[in-house]
């Protein structure tokens, strides 16, 4: 197979890998715990994207924008009730809520649909293009395009807003943001929205790739998560180059080696990565000071 | 413009402060001495918000703050440098100091008030860009007072300085503390290092496991003073 085509379908698949990775990061970096259900955060926003654009019939934009501001609601009412009252505790009881969360959204999810399976149709048809030898399917670039924009808006977000500047202070020195003033439980909260907002995007960027039911997103959140420890686990660029990577290492495989090995590739040379940069890619050496 | 009243606060079912009781006058500069264990930080923090209070009272210009979070206290005007510094260690000083500024302060004011730092401390100026971890630790002493200060507070809780800062420093920051108090500002101190204390403040109080034992005009305590020192520790 040609290895142009199989790059872009990795770098189409990477870049939701990126987005659950960027989702998982913002939580760790805040709260230090892992959200085990982010897989389930992506695959009610796919659900929420294709209740809005098959079933209410808004054009894709609309219920893009609407299902993913849904998505980060959820975010931020599931940081209130769930983890503000807990947020003290243990990381350990955090990571539990979490695990119960995941089979709560799974629950709560197959009320309304049920054990289908459900298609979400590509956005610009099945026909791919073809440049030259290469075939390009319209919803790989889709994805890749929105993926690359979300990063961007999210980059600019940090660097340049008054929430933005807030929260990176909040994850590096959570009582030194007490001090200048921080709201920081608001900080929580907009942080798991913002998490949760990135998590349904990748779920409705997901749903034509992929198919519809209430356990698609274990799956996703084992490559994202994958990209995270990759990345360094606290490094947002880390997240999104390292979901990048794991995207194509595994067409790549899949494409020229075999498709026996495509899920376990990208964890194997993780494994390889990780044994000579235990700190991931892009994380820093721990340090401790004497 | 600060007054604190059988105040009680610990953690857990560890009780450290035990009814503590004392006031700082506006436009002076009251001192906390006393040893290590003997409560000091813990009463910085239970001001500030950071540690919940079990009973008593902080009076703040009027208001009880006692139950109120951090980030309302801060707005009200109290600000604490910790001990230990809390800042952000992958920020810039400039960063950091706008940050201090962020929640009380519009973006032209907080301009105006990093030149003010600046002034106030050269040495910041000439590392603006350079991130706060990178700092030696009287650098980082002098960021965190400047973050403090961004917001110009009413009053200013100091909380050990001195700590584990050279000689050459500690002169340096007992000339700042000094020129923030002639500007106006006021000031609650908390002390190991008695001769930084006694150079700057106007009243001292002595505090031993959670309660003040003793209470004094600095000007008319010496650090020889038997007395006084006993209470130390």
């Amino acid at each position: 197979m040609d290895i142009a085509t199989l790059l872009v379908a990795g770098l189409a698949n990477g870049s939701l890998y990126s987005l659950m990775a960027l989702g998982l990061v913002l939580v760790y970096k805040t709260q230090d715990v892992i959200n085990f259900a982010h897989g389930e955060v992506l695959a009610t926003g796919a659900f929420l994207g294709y209740t809005l654009y098959k079933v209410v019939g808004l054009p894709y934009p609309i219920a893009f924008v609407v299902a993913i501001l849904l998505g980060g609601l959820l975010g931020g009412l599931i940081e209130r009730i769930a983890f503000r009252p807990i947020a003290h505790h243990p990381h350990i009881t955090l990571a539990m809520v979490t695990v119960g969360l995941s089979f709560a959204l799974k629950g709560a999810l197959r009320i309304p649909y049920g054990r289908d399976i459900y298609v979400f149709p590509p956005l610009m048809g099945h026909t791919p293009i073809m440049v030259g030898a290469t075939a390009i399917s319209p919803q790989s670039i889709v994805t890749i395009v929105v993926a690359l924009m979300l990063a961007g808006a999210l980059f600019a977000f940090f660097a340049y807003t008054t929430m933005g500047k807030q929260m990176r202070a909040t994850q590096q020195n959570i009582t030194g943001a007490a001090l200048v003033g921080i709201n920081t439980g608001r900080i929580f909260s907009f942080t798991w929205a913002l998490s949760c907002l990135i998590g349904a995007a990748a779920g409705v960027l997901a749903g034509p790739l992929s198919l519809l039911y209430p356990d698609m997103g274990t799956n996703y959140l084992l490559k994202g998560f994958a990209a995270a420890v990759l990345g360094g686990l606290e490094s947002v660029p880390g997240a999104m180059v390292a979901g990048l990577i794991v995207g194509v290492i595994e067409m790549l495989f899949g494409g020229l080696i075999s498709t026996a090995f495509q899920e376990v590739s990208a964890f194997f040379i993780i494994i390889i990565v990780l044994m000579f940069r235990p700190h991931g890619l892009f994380g820093q050496k721990p340090v401790h000071r004497v | 413009m600060l007054t604190v009243t059988d105040l009680e606060a610990g953690y857990g079912s560890i009780k450290v402060l035990r009814g503590i009781g004392f006031t700082v006058p506006a436009g002076k500069v009251v001192a906390l001495l006393g040893g290590n264990g003997a409560g000091k930080t813990t009463t910085m923090k239970t001001i500030a918000g950071i540690v919940a209070a079990t009973a008593g009272q902080v009076e703040f210009d009027g208001r009880r703050i006692e139950r109120e979070p951090s980030h309302r206290i801060f707005a009200r005007g109290l600000a604490l440098v910790p001990q230990g510094r809390e800042l952000f260690p992958e920020m810039t000083v400039i960063e950091n100091l706008e940050l201090g500024g962020l929640a009380r302060r519009s973006t032209t004011e907080i301009a105006a008030g990093i030149a003010g730092v600046f002034a106030q401390f050269p040495r910041l100026a000439e590392r603006a860009h350079q991130r706060a971890a990178t700092l030696s630790g009287g650098e980082q002493q002098m960021l965190a007072t400047g973050r403090a200060l961004m917001s110009r507070p009413k009053l200013l809780l100091l909380d050990e300085p001195t700590t584990g800062l050279g000689p050459l420093i500690v002169a340096e920051l007992i000339r700042i503390v000094r020129e923030l108090n002639r500007g106006g500002q006021t000031i609650l101190l908390v002390e190991q290092n008695v001769r930084m204390a006694l150079a700057v403040a106007d009243y001292v109080y002595i505090i031993r496991t959670g309660e003040i034992v003793a209470e004094s005009e600095a000007a008319k305590l010496s650090d020889r003073d038997e007395m006084f020192r006993s209470y130390l520790g």
